[in-house]
């Protein structure tokens, strides 16, 4: 995928409407299929639309060569909603990010990306003291990236590909396939309540639930 | 303590740290150093940590709530970090402890106090960082333990122990799974084996 592309007004202004449209789709279980003018500048003003079309500003300037104009507005965007989505980073229309709070993406991302809280996207390898610009993580379309996952390096996702929550990915994955964090809490049931089960302690002495 | 002579020194380490690092993309080479979160976070940090040192408290305070305000860094007035200071992304990063030459942090986590309250030199159940220590994306470390020089800290880690010179900490093992069928079920099957 390019870095530098031209993009207009016209299209960042249709990349804008297939978010609120992702948006929508989202929120329809909570507050129904309506998309009126009134709904659709409501879900324009959520932060997380907010933050979207701040980036897609600065997109669109840098890729007008407008570069510090471009900085501007992605540091404006990182100030109120503590998410930073550099101005070069390259996301198709349909970007939905829920809650903003500590996203740091800087990749390129398909169509229908989901993007939750806290995650970290980024070229940076090794020691992070050096930044590889050509080792960026490729998103493919329909991507769903959980909660406080990271993603470092060359890595290529494919489409359709789910990350769940808290995972670490560092190697490309296939279409369609999940991630699966070895963080996942497991339940732990006490003694007491469940004797039947005392067998199945671990190492720490806690008792896993089968 | 932090000198104003020291304060400028180590600063002076920071920038040319991370100009090192905006060095290496081209495209940063159009923002400015001092637009840029990573600087503005380490550059309110060392003023703090001046005018506590010097016991103007309320200006250590008022730069250190601001420091949270514009770049979401939580660095407290009362850890001391020498200079080289590189933090990538001061997002949702949280410092409490002492840190030695070039440290690098990803961005998030950080480091704090732990359950006991012994001291090892940086205050009541704080940590003490090494030179060249490298924090992963989230890392964390929690209590009063020492981190060995040239440490690596891998993503998303929590370290309640101490670390030897030089001793790498993997990140919790992520798995990649191909879906079976289709829908949520399979996600969920995958999710219980693990």
């Amino acid at each position: 995928m390019k870095t530098e592309q031209s993009l207009s007004w016209k299209e960042t202004r249709q990349l804008l409407n297939e978010d609120v449209a992702a948006y929508a789709r989202f929120s329809a279980d909570f507050i129904g299929h309506d998309l009126r003018w009134t709904r659709r500048l409501g879900i324009l003003l959520t932060p997380s639309l907010l933050c979207s079309a701040a980036y897609r500003v600065s997109h669109l300037l840098w890729c007008k060569g407008w570069q510090r104009l471009a900085w501007g507005v992605a540091r404006a965007n990182y100030l109120l909603h503590k998410c930073w989505i550099p101005p070069y980073a390259v996301i198709r229309g349909g970007l939905y990010i829920p809650h903003t709070v500590g996203v740091f993406f800087e990749g390129h991302a398909g169509r229908n990306f989901t993007l939750y809280t806290n995650v970290y996207v980024t070229s940076s390898v090794g020691d992070g003291s050096r930044r590889v610009p050509e080792a960026i993580p490729v998103f493919g379309d329909d991507v769903t990236v959980g909660a406080y996952a990271v993603v470092q390096g060359r890595v290529r996702i494919g489409s359709g590909v789910k990350i769940g929550p808290a995972s670490i990915v560092c190697e490309s994955v296939p279409e369609n396939a999940y991630v699966v964090s070895g963080q996942i809490s497991r339940p732990v049931i006490r003694a007491a309540t469940h004797p039947q089960q005392a067998e199945k302690k671990n190492s720490h002495g806690e008792l896993h639930a089968a | 303590m932090a000198s104003r002579a020291e304060t400028l020194a180590r600063l002076a380490q920071d920038r040319e740290r991370l100009r090192g690092y905006m060095a290496t993309d081209p495209r940063m080479a159009s923002g400015w150093l001092w637009a840029n979160p990573s600087y503005q976070a380490v550059w309110l940090h060392r003023w703090s940590r001046y005018f506590f040192c010097r016991g103007n408290r309320w200006l250590a305070r008022l730069l250190w709530h601001l420091n949270l305000m514009l770049t979401g860094a939580d660095l407290s007035p009362i850890s001391d970090v020498k200079g080289g200071f590189l933090m990538v992304s001061p997002l949702c990063v949280v410092w409490v402890g002492s840190a030695g030459r070039n440290l690098t942090l990803l961005g998030q986590g950080g480091c704090g106090g732990g359950l006991s309250r012994a001291d090892i030199g940086a205050g009541p159940g704080l940590p003490v960082f090494g030179d060249d220590v490298v924090l992963g994306v989230g890392a964390m470390v929690l209590g009063a333990v020492r981190i060995g020089n040239g440490a690596r800290l891998g993503a998303r880690c929590a370290v309640t122990d101490d670390i030897p010179d030089g001793a790498e900490v993997l990140p919790p093992k992520s798995r990649v799974r191909r879906r079976s069928g289709e829908g949520d079920e399979s996600v969920k099957d995958g999710a219980s084996e693990n």
